[in-house]
């Protein structure tokens, strides 16, 4: 298995999750690094501006702006932003995502994601987390979602309790969803009630749940 | 644990507290987490005693004391304090089973205007009176002892009578109110004012001391404001060290109220506190 870098971690965020575990993985990477405080209320504060990729930069700036102080917030904020869509284009240029995914804005098609060598990179990962590799807790977000955040009281914190609780309907993915269709976006909520993502009835990824691992 | 009313702590005030910080919503989960944080202080305004922060509740259940700190009772104004305010410290201290409540030497309304800042009060006999029959009343209503604390200020009034020490010193002659003794604003008093803090510890009754504040600040234009938003100067941990000197202090704690740093340098903050007061930091 290749060395993973953050960027690689973002990588493994989309193929098994979609841009919003995308920002989910980003939001935990940057707490689990001291970048960004996470509070009980859910509300996230930046700490410092070092971040190590691109989709954590952007949720730096959307926090600094103002513009988001939570993961709903910055979901809505970042989902269809450059970052995310910057990180399409290089996965499908490596050919690990097909490339009529590179269009998604437009055209949503939940099971044409990752292509072989996507899945090939996804089962790789997942089979060292069982093997007893140690991960971190972003790594373990980006393949697993947030109910992968091991440690309770921070997924609480960040996701909210509805957020891990299984397979609810809860507001918060409503609020998400409509967000996201707002802004041209049909994609579901990923991992926030442990069901979305694209590839979840697909169950060919290796995941108890689909690509997204049940995440 | 704390589901309603915990039993209150009316043990020793003086006891040994040990290394504390300011407990903000903000910085909740960051505060549980930091090691050798033995107790914390929460703003009582701050706080619904019947919807208590999980945080605190936490907190709580592992035994971390919870000290309310007021800061609108005004116990330095002409007026008494308001009754309800005395009724939420008191709810405070029951909710926390705090051993004891603090607030400040200081007047925050007067003809019906709120300041919005702790002013100074007089350092004058007359005021001493005042200010003295406050605390009393307090102290009569509250299930706990009473700390006051010394104010940071920003101006000085005309014709004091008694230096900052001298002024505590009496006050707790005449009520027997603990101390809370702020270095940062005995800092803030010798920039500002001029006084001397080494002078200041001379003359106040150490062994009344129940704990420390101690915070950063700012000079600006030649004043030093007492922001909590800056990490704390040497000036203060040099005064917080020669406070420690002569006196075993039972507690000192971090004020932090915004521009959060890591937790890594609060850590590192308290860290240094900790060794200036030579506190030994359980593991």
């Amino acid at each position: 298995m290749t060395e993973l870098t953050q960027a690689h971690e973002q990588e493994l965020a989309y193929l098994a999750g979609g841009p919003v575990r995308c920002i989910d993985t980003a939001i935990v990477r940057l707490v689990e690094g001291g970048s960004v405080r996470a509070s009980r209320s859910g509300r996230l504060a930046v700490v410092s501006e070092d971040s190590t990729n691109d989709v954590e930069t952007a949720v730096l700036r959307a926090l600094g702006r103002g513009k988001a102080t939570n993961c709903l917030h910055l979901r809505a904020e970042l989902v269809s932003g450059a970052a995310v869509q910057i990180l399409v284009a290089a996965l499908v240029r490596q050919g690990t995502l097909r490339p009529s995914h590179g269009s998604w804005l437009r055209r949503f098609s939940p099971r044409a994601g990752a292509t072989p060598a996507g899945l090939s990179m996804l089962r790789e990962h997942r089979l060292a987390g069982r093997s007893g590799a140690s991960r971190s807790a972003a790594l373990a977000v980006a393949l697993g979602g947030p109910r992968a955040l091991p440690d309770v009281d921070l997924r609480h914190a960040i996701f909210g309790t509805r957020a891990t609780r299984g397979r609810s309907s809860g507001r918060g993915n409503r609020r998400m969803a409509g967000s996201a269709a707002m802004g041209g976006v049909f994609w579901s909520g990923d991992g926030v009630d442990g069901g979305g993502g694209w590839g979840s009835g697909g169950g060919s990824c290796g995941g108890g749940g689909g690509c997204g691992g049940g995440g | 644990m704390v589901a309603g009313v915990a039993a209150v702590a009316v043990a020793d005030p003086l006891r040994r507290l040990g290394l504390g910080i300011g407990w903000r919503p903000e910085i909740d989960l960051s505060v549980e987490r930091l090691l050798g944080v033995e107790f914390v202080e929460a703003v009582a305004e701050g706080i619904h005693t019947d919807h208590l922060p999980e945080s605190l509740r936490v907190l709580r259940s592992r035994g971390v004391p919870v000290l309310p700190h007021g800061v609108t009772l005004s116990l330095g104004g002409a007026d008494r304090p308001d009754p309800a305010k005395l009724a939420h410290l008191r709810r405070c201290a029951e909710v926390f089973g705090s051993p004891l409540v603090s607030e400040h030497v200081a007047f925050v309304r007067a003809g019906g205007l709120e300041a919005g800042h702790l002013l100074p009060v007089p350092r004058t006999w007359d005021a001493l009176e005042v200010v003295a029959q406050n605390v009393r009343i307090a102290q009569d209503s509250l299930p706990v002892p009473l700390a006051v604390e010394n104010v940071a200020p920003l101006l000085g009034w005309p014709d004091d009578e008694l230096t900052d020490g001298q002024f505590l010193a009496e006050l707790v002659a005449r009520t027997g109110v603990r101390l809370l003794l702020d270095v940062a604003n005995l800092h803030t008093a010798s920039v500002n004012l001029g006084l001397d803090p080494v002078k200041a510890l001379d003359d106040l009754p150490l062994e009344s001391v129940a704990y420390v504040h101690v915070a950063g600040g700012v000079l600006r234009d030649g004043v030093w404001h007492d922001t909590h938003r800056h990490p704390v100067p040497p000036a203060v941990l040099e005064l917080l060290a020669e406070l420690c000197a002569r006196t075993d202090v039972p507690g000192v704690m971090l004020e932090r109220d915004g521009d959060y740093p890591s937790d890594a340098a609060l850590a590192a903050e308290l860290s240094a506190i900790a060794q200036a007061a030579r506190l030994t930091v359980p593991p």
